[in-house]
């Protein structure tokens, strides 16, 4: 179920008035959560179901263990419980193809019952310990086979048969199940959270298994901590029309960027990225161009419909992108790009590894290492570990010459100041278009290919003499324009989210009018633009792969 | 904003401000093809233009004005049912590519192919009898109940791929086995509802001027067009199977479609007229088409009355020419339309010489 599908409007209007008119018994509406949750991951596939269920059960009562005191027997059963009526649910409309399922479910749960009573037969650090060993394998495991399994085990064969050797590997076709990345990262971070003492652990099943298929974010993020969301299901959440309205404009906002640009933008991108050797210069630069584009406007859009949905139903999920094309170093950029999950690679990845504690080469190391884990992270594909990779490097060189400091030192009052940001602006977008090109490449191969050709478009004089009539360059502009009007905004203003308080100020007088006529005319050009500007056959989102 | 929607005028008022920006929006940023489509319910159980209409249409590339004349054909007069003397007559039964939706008369395919053939010193008067929106079954009904009234000497009947569609959801004529029959029933879609319209003070004005009514208009129908194909059943035919066949990878032809080619073959043929079918073929980008006829039974295509321009116009494409337009609703160019009449002329006039009386 997309947000930009027709079915899900219908969901989330059914949803919407349901969850209201339950104002004030917020248990009920984390019930509405979990089985709205539930109904639209399983709109995919009813046996991805499962996977969150095992995640959410084992993790509830990895939780409770980690944090130290024994709990009862009636925890480990109420998780297994959900755990069984989930997979009965998702099994049985599918009987008798889906009988594999239950078998596993039926070998699974004695296990699981068996495992965690052992656990709980061990006591202190060890105990605690060894919970957080068992939610780390779960669901690292549950990566490895479903994202990663495929990927390494074709390596494996390839490397083999390079050297000449030949290797009779299992090859198993797993279908990826949308979201894994995203949900397991934030229920790993639960677990770890309390076993560092960062946050207590919740009893209550419901609100633990609504807050990791809360539908708003489950599927794209953002990775949200559980220390900041679960509080949340554990309040009464009352109805606000001002929080409402700006949710609203924030989920237009985002839908516009999906929609409108992202959407029109896959044509350029694929046209170019095709077959790169028979592309020419201009049009290889122009796609490369449109990518970053259309990567932030999908991927951003995702996270802004998103957090509008959420605040429409009483909840704050956190910024996921803060303008990330205006950075001037790489480690700006991974400040205000894809936030929660830099982020938490900064928090249970690079700190864990020493961060920069350990002195200038283990520095360098967990940063490479950071990254190039970060871009495995994005895909099983070597395209993404050299993405990553560079990154990495790209990060280590700028520590190396301390790039940063010098930067920002510079004061954007003088002259001289102003050149030094722009340029290291410059080298940035450089950078990142770059960077993107890896990403989006089919192989390295192509990735190389094309900046070779995007390159002779400079080389050549093309860059001047046919960029300006190209047809896809001028429609990458007339479709970028609104969102380079926006973000100018936002960045001189400061305030990203400065439309979503157009309608609700309660100041009034003759300038607070204009605002209001000007953002009424802003909310129309977007709603025209989404009704008629929209590409056909819309893509699915590029995030949902990762 | 709870004010204004709680205040009658105010809200009015803020319902015609939205209009007008979305058409002030659509004429800057998405300009849309303004080709109405005027026609009504013939006595015949099939659509007709609507006698003595003129309208135009507008599209981002060209702008034309159709004359209809008191027959209902797309022409500047009438045409008597007496053939003058000398004169050989040919029928064209199509839909707006035949008609010329996006082109002046004079650029449409048929007054080329009246030209093209007259300058081989042949005299013909080309009848255009082409509905927008007619399928083959709908072209057979117009040459039973009024073409063959005008004793044609050559009928020529148009292809495209959309026919297999429209002639199941015509649902005018069956087979019985091997057999045609008709079903005896009228398909004249939407008529109604243009009629109502049709009615609504400044209704015809809007349609020809607004961009807003005409995007309005299209995603309204490719919705009803959907929402119909959800297990409906059209002659038999569920309306999913019939969706089918508007997508590119769209079966074959059915065994009803070259069966009322046959049968128009067979009408005209019993009243001494010759037969042709022509291919328009489709655009896929400005160098690469494909014939319609690929739809068809190769031992019909290979016939020598079935033309296909498919070769013409892979001669002629080159990424700087237009043989259709882009930003409307895909017909034929004046360049497109001469080569479609050229070669269909020239097809004409060496395999029906017999036909013509050219000097």
């Amino acid at each position: 179920m997309l947000f930009n599908s027709a079915i899900f409007f219908i969901f989330f209007g059914c949803f919407f008035a349901l969850y209201w008119l339950l104002c004030g018994h917020f248990r009920i509406q984390n019930g509405l959560i979990l089985a709205g949750s539930y109904l639209f991951y399983g709109w995919w596939d009813e046996r991805f179901l499962i996977l969150v269920a095992l995640s959410t059960a084992c993790d509830f009562i990895c939780g409770l263990g980690t944090a130290g005191p024994r709990f009862g027997p009636g925890i480990i059963f109420k998780a297994g419980s959900l755990l069984a009526a989930v997979a009965l649910l998702a099994t049985l409309p599918t009987l008798p193809s889906s009988w594999p399922f239950l078998v596993g479910l039926l070998v699974t749960l004695p296990l699981g019952y068996g495992l965690f009573w052992r656990l709980e037969t061990l006591s202190g650090p060890v105990r605690r310990k060894a919970y957080l060993i068992t939610s780390l394998v779960l669901n690292l495991g549950l990566l490895a086979v479903f994202k990663y399994f495929g990927f390494f085990t074709e390596s494996f064969i390839e490397a083999f048969s390079a050297l000449g050797l030949k290797v009779n590997a299992p090859l198993v076709n797993i279908i990826l199940p949308v979201g894994i990345s995203f949900y397991t990262f934030q229920t790993l971070s639960y677990t770890i959270d309390i076993y560092r003492k960062q946050m207590q652990p919740t009893q209550k099943l419901v609100d633990f298994a609504a807050y990791v298929a809360f539908f708003p974010q489950l599927v794209a993020g953002p990775i949200e901590r559980a220390r900041n969301l679960l509080p949340q299901f554990e309040q009464k959440r009352t109805w606000d029309s001002e929080k409402a309205t700006s949710g609203a404009l924030l989920f237009v906002w985002g839908l516009f960027k999906k929609i409108v640009i992202a959407d029109n933008l896959a044509a350029i991108v694929n046209l170019a990225f095709a077959s790169p050797a028979e592309t020419a210069p201009v049009l290889m630069l122009t796609g490369i161009i449109a990518f970053a584009f259309q990567i932030y406007c999908d991927f951003s859009g995702y996270s802004d419909m998103a957090r509008g949905l959420a605040r429409m139903i009483g909840f704050d999920l956190m910024l996921n992108f803060n303008l990330p094309y205006f950075s001037r170093t790489p480690s700006e950029f991974w400040r205000r790009w894809h936030i929660s999950l830099s982020s938490w690679l900064r928090d249970y990845l690079y700190a864990p590894l020493g961060g920069n504690r350990n002195g200038k080469l283990i520095t360098y190391r967990n940063l490479c290492l950071t990254m190039l884990l970060g871009g495995l992270w994005h895909g099983a594909a070597w395209t993404f570990i050299i993405w990553g990779a560079f990154h990495g490097l790209i990060l280590s060189v700028y520590r190396v010459f301390d790039i940063d400091k010098f930067v920002f030192a510079q004061s954007l009052k003088t002259a001289t100041g102003v050149v030094i940001h722009l340029s290291a602006w410059s080298v940035m977008t450089l950078i990142t278009l770059v960077g993107w090109t890896f990403f989006r490449a089919e192989t390295l191969t192509d990735a190389l290919t094309a900046l070779h050709i995007a390159a002779t478009a400079f080389t050549s004089g093309a860059v001047f003499t046919d960029l300006g009539i190209l047809p896809e360059w001028q429609r990458l502009l007339f479709f970028v324009w609104p969102l380079l009007f926006v973000q100018a905004i936002q960045a001189m203003t400061g305030k990203l989210e400065f439309f979503a308080g157009l309608f609700t100020r309660s100041k009034t007088g003759g300038r607070a009018a204009a605002i209001k006529f000007a953002g009424l005319n802003g909310l129309l050009f977007i709603l025209c633009a989404i009704a008629f500007l929209s590409a056909q056959g819309g893509q699915q989102f590029i995030y949902f792969d990762f | 904003m709870a004010k204004l929607l709680k205040t009658p005028g105010l809200l009015v008022l803020f319902a015609a401000y939205t209009l007008f920006f979305s058409e002030v929006f659509l004429r800057l940023f998405a300009p849309q093809p303004i080709i109405p489509r005027h026609v009504t319910a013939a006595p015949y159980g099939v659509r007709m233009n609507v006698p003595n209409a003129e309208y135009r249409q507008v599209t981002p590339e060209t702008r034309v004005t159709i004359r209809v004349n008191e027959q209902g054909m797309r022409a500047e007069k009438k045409h008597p049912l007496e053939k003058s003397h000398g004169i050989t007559r040919i029928a064209l039964f199509g839909d707006s590519y035949f008609m010329g939706y996006e082109a002046d008369l004079d650029d449409s395919f048929a007054w080329q192919l009246e030209q093209s053939l007259r300058a081989r010193q042949c005299p013909v008067e080309v009848i255009n009898f082409a509905v927008s929106g007619f399928g083959t079954a709908e072209m057979l009904r117009t040459l039973e109940q009024k073409g063959l009234s005008f004793a044609p000497d050559i009928v020529v009947f148009q292809w495209h791929h959309s026919d297999p569609a429209d002639n199941l959801r015509a649902n005018l004529y069956q087979l019985n086995g091997v057999t045609l029959a008709t079903t005896g029933k009228t398909y004249v879609p939407a008529i109604g509802a243009r009629e109502i319209l049709n009615r609504v003070p400044l209704y015809e004005t809007v349609s020809e001027n607004s961009h807003l009514y005409a995007a309005t208009r299209e995603r309204v129908s490719k919705l009803i067009k959907n929402a119909l194909t959800g297990g409906a059943v059209v002659g038999g035919t569920p309306q999913k199977e019939i969706k089918t066949l508007d997508q590119p990878d769209r079966p074959d032809a059915s065994p009803l479609d070259v069966a009322l080619l046959q049968e128009a073959k067979r009408l005209a043929h019993a009243n001494k007229a010759g037969f042709f079918v022509v291919d328009i073929p489709s655009m896929h980008n400005r160098t690469s088409f494909s014939s319609a006829f690929r739809l068809l039974p190769k031992t019909l295509t290979s016939q020598a009355s079935y033309i296909s321009p498919i070769e013409a116009f892979r001669a002629a494409a080159s990424p700087d020419t237009k043989l259709y337009w882009e930003k409307g609703h895909y017909h034929l160019t004046p360049q497109g339309n001469a080569l479609l009449a050229e070669t269909v002329a020239t097809e004409i006039h060496s395999t029906a010489a017999a036909k013509l009386a050219c000097d």
